[in-house]
């Protein structure tokens, strides 16, 4: 039996002449915490939306819980809770009517952890939702989003409009909660410090294709930066197939290679009269930033 | 879940349904005034003058009941999209039927209150000594509710649809209210024969119901709130 909760298969959506996702496949499983990286217009909230069967691919298949998202849309949506990076609820209604709303909605509902998560967010609810603020309106969407228990919850830029204290706030409750019953967190934010807190693996996606998916761990250690002085300046194939960005200052090259091993260095060495070089350990951040302007074509390896 | 919907719907449509309750009542009140100052009807039995009053203000209730189908049907739909709220409704459980069924109720609900209390209210008529019950020999009153409830079943039939494909509601339901009138105009433009009448008639329930089936279609089929 699959323990795949996510499939994506060769998943293709256009908007008129723009690709939003060019042939996407990925898989996540059971258990796992996703973070989704990508620059603005990468195809994030685009694949999130997918999910909840809010966009049809324009073509490849999409399956949650190893269902088809078109047949068993209400089942899989019952199993789902969803933040949008920007939540709009009925305006005219108080938090405690949203909540009463929702209530209904969900067969799992669980009203005595909705009062906890009220009173833990410090929502007013008597105020309506019209009145709240960005910030306020992200609580009450993703109290809504929790209350029912979900198997997979999906967080699209949750941090956006949280003050630091609320932000930390959402962290520590998301770590409690991928630690209880939760089989999968996938969320796509900007604040990568974030993500690696919380996250176990990492969705890099740029211009709709899918650069890399690998635990985070693995991910930190398989990618490392060279610095080095090269008096020849080529590259040996083997290093150049392995770069993911690099960056040359007359005889100093700088590059990130993954999937790196020791190995790279010897070749390198062999390859060119090398005066110096040093292996850098670089953070989830850099790793991200490297894999972006590694793939733009301005400065494509 | 269904309730819930519908609760939901009451709400988010309280202005319009209040404009529907306003206009009811403002009805009676303009054919009071009207049998107040028209000196024929004082001349009638004062069961009668009542029972007269009733019925004016039942016809002009229906006759403006169809702007209240017409502005709800406008709404119902593209006013969640309008204000962004669909894009909350879409992704929690319900599919797109029972939101749809929702809707379909409360402007059927609103439909039925729309033209029995008007009925209820012209039948009191017959309580008052002198009164008259609804004057079935007048085939002529009975023929021009039939034409009123057909321009609004054209009238809500273009704001159902309306509101099924678009993302403001103020269009959907200017689209409602002058469809009727530019399908009457059409059409007697095209067909000038006393036959008019009939086929005006029918061509208002076609499109009212084509506006209702197709819109459901595409609201079902649309991947986007």
């Amino acid at each position: 039996m699959t323990t795949n909760l996510i499939e994506f298969s060769a998943v293709t959506k256009k908007f008129k002449n723009h690709r939003a996702l060019d042939s996407l496949s990925v898989q996540f499983k059971k258990g796992s915490t996703v973070g989704l990286l990508g620059p603005n217009g990468a195809g994030k909230s685009t694949c999130l939306k997918m999910m909840l069967g809010l966009l049809r691919p324009t073509s490849g298949s999409v399956s949650i819980f190893g269902w088809d998202l078109w047949s068993e849309g209400p089942k899989i949506r019952q199993q789902i809770g969803y933040v949008p990076e920007d939540p709009w609820l009925y305006p005219w209604m108080t938090v405690r009517q949203v909540l009463q709303f929702a209530s209904s909605m969900y067969e799992r509902w669980s009203s005595a952890l909705a009062e906890d998560l009220l009173v833990h967010m410090s929502l007013p609810p008597e105020c309506l939702v019209k009145n709240l603020s960005k910030g306020m309106r992200m609580k009450t969407a993703l109290l809504v989003a929790l209350a029912h228990r979900p198997r997979l919850l999906i967080l699209d830029e949750p941090m956006s409009g949280l003050d630091p204290l609320a932000r930390d706030d959402l962290v520590e409750m998301l770590i409690k909660l991928r630690d209880e019953e939760t089989e999968c967190i996938l969320l796509s934010s900007h604040q990568i410090d974030d993500v690696a807190r919380l996250a176990d693996e990492v969705v890099i996606l740029n211009a709709g294709k899918r650069l890399v998916h690998a635990s985070i761990d693995e991910l930190i250690g398989t990618t490392k930066r060279v610095e080095a002085v090269l008096l020849d300046g080529r590259l040996p194939e083997r290093v150049l197939q392995q770069t993911v960005w690099q960056r040359v200052d007359r005889r100093n090259w700088s590059m990130t290679l993954h999937p790196f091993d020791a190995a790279m260095v010897d070749t390198l060495v062999e390859a060119n009269p090398i005066s110096s070089t040093t292996v850098v350990d670089i953070g989830l951040e850099q790793i991200f930033k490297d894999f972006i302007r590694g793939a733009a074509p301005c400065c494509a390896p | 879940m269904l309730r819930t919907l519908i609760w939901k719907d009451v709400l988010a449509n309280r202005f319009q349904l209040l404009l529907a309750a306003t206009l009811l009542v403002a009805s009676y009140g303009a054919a009071a005034t009207l049998a107040l100052l028209d000196p024929s009807q004082a001349a009638q039995p004062g069961g009668r003058q009542v029972a007269g009053f009733l019925l004016s203000g039942s016809l002009l209730s229906h006759a403006v009941a169809q702007l209240s189908l017409a502005v709800l049907s406008g709404n119902l739909i593209a006013g969640e999209r309008a204000n962004r709220s669909a894009e909350f409704l879409a992704y929690l459980p319900p599919s797109r039927g029972m939101v749809l069924r929702a809707k379909a109720t409360v402007l059927g609900i609103l439909a039925l209150l729309l033209l029995l209390i008007p009925l209820g209210i012209t039948g009191l008529g017959a309580l008052f000594p002198g009164g008259l019950p609804w004057p079935t020999s007048d085939r002529a009153i009975a023929r021009t509710e039939v034409f009123i409830w057909a321009m609004g079943f054209c009238a809500s039939g273009i704001g159902w649809l309306a509101s099924c494909c678009l993302q403001s509601n103020a269009v959907a339901i200017l689209f409602a209210l002058f469809s009727p009138f530019i399908l009457a105009t059409l059409i007697r433009i095209v067909i000038q024969s006393t036959e008019s009448t009939a086929i005006l008639l029918a061509a208002n329930f076609s499109i009212g119901l084509a506006g209702f089936l197709i819109g459901t279609i595409h609201y079902l089929n649309r991947v986007e709130p």
